[in-house]
């Protein structure tokens, strides 16, 4: 029964719950395909991307109440079994490192190659929302906090985020709200899991993304958080200006402004941030278990995605591996097996947004040069602000590869409402004519040897 | 009781049930006193009554303050000369799970559902022990008898009205024949189509609607109006609420699972959240009141009516056909069958 419901409490489009998903098969030897809990398959992609636009925004919206916890059912949440289905998608070890903490689609790459489980601090659970607007966000936080209240109360190692995003998170939110759920102690799956199933002197990484948000307090560990990372800044969202005066006319909004409440703390991000209460538990039990505790602090969750990206090439080219061919993923459309079947360096961009755009760049620059790009592009469903078009992303890895450069798996037509695009990733990765040997993992001591032997800079990451 | 002409006092007046009744009785001549605690509301209520022909007063009344009440029953005889029916209805409620209810939310509920009644019948009944006569109807309600989870206070307080009613039966019939003509009546309603729900207090984070099926008000109207002309002890409105009464006497705790998987489902939104809110409990919803809600009782009862006669006549068709079928097959003529259906029915009425 409790494994029943966690399954249902799980979103399929979770950034951690991806990680765990991905991670748990990549040890199975299998793909993230369908995002591993759909199909993978071109021609189911092209059948549901094949209606028209208003149908498929439709089909986001039908897509997300399937996902949506109905509020009644909000009561049953327990961040507990949440926890046991992520120690379920692993199996019984035992492992040399586990990496606990901060989402991140570079961090997933990371925790493959370290052939380490991870156990994500933050979780989503959507509710079923069919009464607020996307652009009333008091409202909204009006009508959700009682919710965002009880469940907190329910889990007392947990505080609650209701995330309220009316720029990406659009079609979706027609549909749902975001609660996510942030670990302020181990819970007891994560603590077995630790205690049962590492190996002597393993090593657990603590991934610490530093990001935090503004935020207004709704009850004892409950938060209300107005926007997201993205195209559009923190300042934006609690100051719109004339682009979302612009966007809000497009989306036919009866509101031409954004005019969230009243915020009285930071905190750390909703979605990507590190909340070091956890970082207590963790100590305790590695010093408890003689385990070693790392910690791979970044500020941002993109500013991990070139370290990685570098440490892969590093790596790669130890194993007499070709590191001249990347493969630049989005969101959630990550799949570690296939970059190391590939022998494909990732790059991974937190989504299809401007600064994403610009971090690539800003690597492509600044990177030795590459033969051949590959990049894949998640479909968030609507054009939102900050919004980056294929054209502009094809232009960049053109103009950046020495050989080949190639947008994969996105049906151009279609995006960014491109409805089959989670089918389509994974084949198309499938599709590219590179195969490896899946590499032996490596061990946390080896990022110390990428880091002194790099030439590279990583400001914004530290590793200690 | 004769109605027209006798004086009748509504509390909770300005919408809903209480609105229902003021009409029913005004349109039967009957002098009516409406009171809640919307002056605006009252006055577009008596207006109404008096359209219907009957006439009207509009006295704004907190039910929970004993004072009101009591001034409530003087200006009525002031103003009438009497009091022949005293009908409690005015009451508020509040969806909360047990412990996120605010006390003072729910001692309010208390005090304006119970002690309202309690006022009404303390401020009518000296006038009607004068007249030798008069009927007081308590709005009691079907969870009185198969209470609902979150709605705990509401609950209780319609099962203390049903208390009411029948304590102070008793102890008119032990008062003998001065009060013999003095009769108690308890109304259960089961779900109605008025504004209740959207004034109730909510703190479960979800949006209230009405829980099917649901009646109109006039149903309720129409069975006080009839419980003034023949007196009886209790009369439950709408046949699901018979049926659930019948249910919870026969097997009550599966009546009480029922209704808890039932409001879970039915009576809380699952898709529309709706924040905290202390409703009307302290201060009325604004505006001129409405006697119907937004669940569209009217329509839903044409429609189950129309759905058990299409059903009705479905089934006599189906079994006079095979009535004939029968006969064919036996050699007897087909009008045989017919006549012979008539005649089981016949029996059977026997």
């Amino acid at each position: 029964m409790s494994r029943l419901r966690a399954a249902r409490f799980v979103a399929d489009l979770d950034s951690s719950v991806n990680m765990v998903r991905a991670l748990g098969r990549f040890f199975k030897g299998k793909d993230h395909s369908g995002l591993s809990v759909g199909p993978g398959s071109r021609r189911l992609a092209k059948l549901a991307s094949s209606p028209p636009p208003a149908l498929r925004r439709l089909g986001f919206i039908a897509g997300s109440l399937g996902q949506a916890v109905p509020l009644d059912r909000a009561r049953l949440i327990d961040v507990e079994e949440i926890d046991e289905w992520v120690t379920r998608q692993y199996g019984a070890g035992p492992f040399d490192t586990v990496v606990i903490g901060a989402a991140s689609g570079a961090g997933v790459h990371l925790a493959a190659a370290l052939g380490a489980p991870f156990l994500p601090q933050t979780t989503l659970v959507a509710v079923r929302d069919l009464a607020t607007h996307p652009d009333d966000p008091v409202g909204a936080m009006e009508a959700l906090a009682p919710t965002a209240r009880l469940v907190a109360r329910h889990n007392p190692g947990v505080a609650v985020y209701h995330m309220h995003d009316p720029a990406q998170d659009r079609a979706s939110m027609q549909a749902m709200a975001y609660m996510r759920f942030k670990r302020l102690r181990l819970s007891r799956a994560y603590r077995d899991f630790l205690e049962q199933r590492l190996a002597p002197g393993a090593t657990i990484v603590q991934f610490e993304c530093e990001r935090t948000w503004r935020v207004r307090t709704i009850g004892e560990r409950a938060y209300f958080q107005f926007g997201c990372l993205g195209g559009v800044s923190e300042e934006e969202y609690h100051d719109s200006g004339e682009r979302i005066a612009k966007f809000l006319a497009a989306e036919d909004s009866p509101r031409r402004s954004w005019e969230p409440p009243q915020t009285n703390t930071r905190r750390p991000d909703a979605e990507w941030g590190w909340e070091p209460a956890l970082g207590e538990d963790v100590q305790a039990l590695a010093d408890r278990c003689g385990y070693g505790l790392r910690h791979l602090v970044f500020d941002e969750p993109q500013d991990l995605s070139p370290f990685v990206a570098d440490f892969h090439r590093w790596w790669y080219r130890r194993l007499d591996v070709p590191a001249d061919r990347l493969l630049v993923e989005c969101y959630v459309q990550w799949d570690p097996y296939w970059v190391l079947r590939l022998g494909v360096v990732p790059f991974w961009l937190r989504f299809n947004m401007e600064p994403s755009y610009e971090e690539l760049r800003a690597y492509l620059e600044r990177a030795e040069p590459y033969a051949r790009i590959y990049l894949n592009l998640f479909s968030p469903g609507l054009a939102s602000p900050g919004f980056v078009p294929v054209d502009k992303w094809r232009q960049l890895i053109e103009s950046k590869a020495r050989e080949h450069a190639e947008v994969v798996g996105v049906d151009e037509d279609a995006y960014p409402v491109d409805t089959g695009g989670t089918m389509r990733f994974s084949p198309a990765f499938r599709a590219l004519p590179f195969r490896h040997p899946i590499p032996a993992p490596v061990s946390a001591d080896d990022i110390d040897t990428f880091l002194g032997e790099s030439a590279g800079d990583y400001p914004k990451v530290g590793w200690r | 009781m004769r109605v027209k002409d006798s004086v009748v006092v509504v509390t909770g007046a300005s919408s809903g049930i209480g609105r229902a009744t003021a009409l029913a009785f005004a349109k039967r001549g009957s002098a009516v006193v409406v009171a809640a605690r919307r002056q605006q509301a009252l006055d577009e209520v008596a207006r109404q009554c008096e359209s219907a022909g009957g006439r009207a007063l509009a006295v704004a009344t907190d039910v929970s303050e004993f004072k009101a009440v009591d001034e409530l029953a003087r200006r009525a005889v002031e103003r009438f000369g009497r009091i022949d029916v005293w009908v409690n209805d005015a009451a508020v409620t509040l969806f909360s799970p047990f412990l996120e209810a605010p006390l003072e939310d729910f001692r309010r509920v208390l005090e304006v559902n119970v002690m309202g009644y309690v006022h009404g019948a303390k401020a009518a009944l000296p006038y009607m022990k004068d007249q030798g006569k008069g009927v007081i109807v308590n709005v009691s309600s079907v969870v009185g008898v198969v209470p609902q989870p979150y709605t705990h206070a509401y609950s209780m307080t319609k099962a203390a009205v049903k208390v009411l009613s029948e304590s102070l039966r008793q102890e008119l019939m032990l008062e003998g024949s001065r009060s013999r003509n003095i009769k108690v009546a308890s109304v259960l309603p089961a779900t109605i189509d008025t504004p209740f729900f959207n004034h109730a207090a909510n703190y479960t984070g979800r949006e209230v609607k009405a829980m099917p099926p649901v009646y109109t008000p006039e149903r309720v109207a129409r069975a006080i109006v009839n419980l003034v002309r023949v007196p009886r002890r209790e009369v439950v409105v709408g046949p699901m609420g018979r049926n659930l009464v019948l249910q919870a006497k026969l097997t009550p705790g599966l009546a009480g699972r029922a209704m808890a998987i039932q409001v879970d489902k039915a009576h809380l939104s699952r898709t529309k959240p709706a924040p905290a809110t202390e409703g009307n409990l302290y201060v009325p919803a604004p505006g001129a009141g409405s006697l119907h809600g937004e669940w569209n009782g009217r329509r839903r009862t044409a429609l189950r009516r129309g759905l058990s006669a299409a059903a009705a006549v479905g089934g006599t068709v189906a079994a006079v056909r095979r009535r004939r079928q029968t006969a064919l097959r036996r050699g007897l003529p087909a009008t045989a069958a017919v006549g012979g259906t008539v005649a089981a029915l016949r029996r059977r009425r026997r």
